[in-house]
């Protein structure tokens, strides 16, 4: 099968900026800060910088490596690897993507489940969410778009909430900053790379977009936004929090949310939590959606299907994760997996598909 | 294949919005808890108090009050929950009060367990009381419920009067900071219960306290006063009160020396409320405002005098003075501390006088 796409499927190169972001800020940004300020303390902010620029990187690449041919990386796998080969990669980035499904989604129901409705049903609202999704990518890759749009807008006014507690700012925290070794700051950059992971799906709706050379600087743009979000979080955060306090806390970001009181709500990280879901919705149906189109273009099954069988996996796979540590540990490998694939497996494979490419032409 | 699945959707859902077997939790048939006291008993026995607000139809609140006494938090909860008519819920906590004699002790423990919990807030205000916290929540508030009445005294303490502002996170927050320590309002209990003092901690154990009289300035070392009041009593002649004060706090560190020379530095803006004396003319003003600058700079040389003796340091000096150096040695400022040069410098203006001469 090959990667062409009729042009009434496609979307217009400008919604790459929502593609990016939206998946990029999902369940990380809840807890991102206390990871980060173990490695480097209150200097961390500079790590999200770096991890940022990295990433700028990563879609750089991305980017040249894709628009030689446009083709996805399915096809850039048959073109090195030759035809069978290619499938065993593939596979890789499928279960990369239902793992992921599964983190999010998991984490987010152990958000519900701690701050909220401690005896709430697993499989009710795993289910009902998993139907959710399916309704969602069964639609198609326009209608998974309109979604990471909707994600990224309507949820927009909680950064108002972050004035609220500026309200106990200490902003002498800030001050003197390179307390820490760079080699400290690095570490906690590695560390922040992990709440930016997610975009490599853009290696499989690239033929979505229309004339997607253009798409290029939205997707700067994108990653752009969301190291700005990741630093204002963690620039509220820091100024709210001890630094020593903050290591204390496992959700630092509904911590902020908890000292907000209105009239009409006692506290606000009931609503925000429940706005959460607008959040890590582009996060679970981007993925889904890749990982069901990477089977349909595979194996030639049809995406609804495969679409079913990922579901039913990841829902399987989240009744199977309990309690906060094993879950911790499950996000934890995720991520490193996410992280070989963005930092090792890409920049391999453009090199590779470049010699490869120079080769041929020599021929 | 599609009707199929729409069915299938459907009933899911009607199972879903059944509430996904979740316990329902309806307002009339839960006791809130609007305020909790903790008592140090014989042997480490911790005696916990809470208090539960019926509202009756009349607009009238009783307050039901709930004693049990046990080694652990949970235990005594545990217990109360065997005296209760509903269900215990903890959400809407006002206020966690502790005695001298617990808090003296450290109270790190039993605060964590409010902060633990998802359902608290983090504004949850805390006081220290002198006697036994269990006499405050069970004395009668007209027709208020105890716990609400304490909680939105300090709160009208904080908001208007001269308590600095005090709550699980500010504690919280100066406990972890390395160049803080915290504070709490401290309840003197007399035929009126009173917020009328600060309760000075170390770590997390009470150590000292500030009287009454020195609170409006241990605010004013805070720099968060917005709207207190401070009377002037000398033996001279004058008689004054300055209400509706405002302060702007700068805290400059000379550290040519080995040890830093800490001035603080308070701008202080007022209005006039009461005053026995002639007519306000300005030469008079500018007479009473060096009055006022020199009282407010005894009082608050003495309440350095104070807190270095007891190395407390709620006013944050060790915090600014880590901002501000990069070799910060958490120690080497606990031992500098005692010994510090600390001075205020207190500048008065009285910008109105009133609506007479």
């Amino acid at each position: 099968m090959s990667s062409s796409v009729p042009d009434r499927l496609k979307v217009s190169p400008g919604l790459v900026f929502f593609l990016v972001t939206s998946i990029q800020v999902g369940v990380g940004i809840l807890s991102f800060q206390t990871t980060i300020v173990e490695k480097a303390g209150y200097d961390s902010w500079m790590s999200i910088i770096i991890a940022g620029i990295s990433v700028h990187i990563i879609i750089w690449l991305i980017y040249k490596m894709l628009m030689k041919e446009h083709k996805d990386v399915l096809d850039i796998h048959v073109t090195i690897f030759g035809k069978w080969l290619s499938k065993v990669f593939g596979v890789l980035f499928v279960f990369y993507f239902i793992l992921l499904t599964i983190s999010v989604l998991r984490i987010y129901i152990e958000v519900i489940q701690v701050w909220m409705f401690p005896e709430i049903n697993l499989l009710v609202i795993t289910t009902i969410l998993a139907i959710l999704i399916f309704y969602i990518v069964n639609g198609g890759f326009r209608v998974v778009v309109g979604i990471c749009f909707l994600g990224f807008v309507i949820p927009l006014y909680l950064i108002l909430t972050l004035l609220f507690p500026l309200e106990f700012a200490h902003y002498e925290n800030l001050t003197p900053i390179f307390t820490h070794s760079i080699k400290e700051i690095m570490n906690a950059s590695i560390t922040m790379t992990f709440s930016y992971i997610g975009f490599s799906t853009l290696l499989f709706y690239y033929p979505f977009i229309k004339k997607p050379e253009k798409s290029h600087k939205y997707a700067h743009f994108g990653v752009a936004f969301t190291t700005f979000l990741y630093l204002a979080v963690a620039f509220v955060t820091f100024v709210f929090y001890d630094e020593e306090q903050i290591k204390t806390v496992i959700y630092p970001t509904l911590g902020i949310w908890k000292i907000m009181e209105m009239p009409f709500v006692e506290r606000f990280e009931y609503i925000g939590i429940s706005s959460w879901l607008l959040v890590i919705l582009p996060n679970m149906t981007l993925s889904t959606w890749a990982a069901s189109r990477a089977i349909k273009r595979l194996f030639g099954l049809k995406q609804r299907i495969a679409l079913v069988l990922i579901l039913v996996i990841s829902i399987i796979g989240v009744l199977f994760l309990k309690g906060y540590h094993m879950i911790d540990i499950y996000a934890q490998v995720v991520t490193y997996i996410g992280f070989g694939i963005v930092y090792g497996y890409i920049p391999l494979l453009f090199i590779i598909y470049t010699i490869v490419l120079k080769v041929r032409k020599s021929k | 294949m599609r009707r199929i699945f729409m069915l299938l959707a459907a009933l899911i859902f009607l199972f879903g919005i059944s509430g996904c077997g979740l316990r329902k939790q309806i307002i009339d048939d839960i006791s809130l808890i609007s305020a909790t006291g903790f008592d140090a008993g014989e042997e480490g026995v911790i005696m916990g108090t809470i208090t539960v607000p019926r509202f009756t139809k009349d607009q009238q609140t009783q307050t039901h009050v709930f004693k049990a006494e046990s080694h652990t938090i949970q235990r005594n909860f545990v217990k109360i929950e065997t005296q209760v008519q509903r269900p215990l819920a903890i959400g809407k906590i006002d206020v966690i009060l502790f005695n001298e004699e617990l808090a003296s002790k450290g109270i790190k423990d039993i605060k964590d367990l409010f902060v633990r919990d998802p359902s608290v807030g983090s504004r949850v205000k805390m006081a220290v009381v002198e006697g036994s916290s269990n006499d405050v929540l069970t004395r009668e508030y007209w027709d208020q419920d105890a716990g609400i009445y304490v909680s939105s005294m300090i709160e009208q303490g904080v908001d208007r009067g001269n308590l600095p502002d005090a709550n699980i996170h500010i504690f919280t927050y100066a406990l972890y900071s390395r160049g803080q320590d915290p504070y709490l309002p401290l309840l003197s209990v007399g035929e009126m219960v009173k917020a009328n003092k600060v309760a000075l901690f170390k770590e997390d154990r009470y150590v000292g306290k500030i009287p009454e009289h020195l609170v409006f300035a241990f605010k004013l070392l805070l720099g968060e006063v917005n709207g207190g009041e401070f009377s002037l009593r000398e033996e001279e002649d004058y008689y004054a009160a300055i209400a509706n004060v405002t302060v702007k706090r700068k805290i400059k560190m000379d550290r040519t020396q080995q040890q830093p020379k800490i001035t603080i530095e308070l701008n202080v803006e007022s209005s006039l409320r009461e005053f026995k004396g002639e007519d306000t003319k300005p030469k008079v003003v500018a007479d009473l405002e060096k009055k006022f600058e020199r009282t407010l700079t005894k009082q608050c040389e003495e309440i350095i005098k104070q807190l270095q003796e007891l190395n407390v340091d709620p006013i944050g000096l060790g915090s600014f003075y880590r901002s501000k150096e990069r070799n910060f040695n958490e120690k080497e400022w606990d031992a500098m501390y005692p010994d510090l040069e600390i001075k205020p410098k207190i500048n008065v203006k009285i910008m109105e006088v009133g609506i007479r001469k």
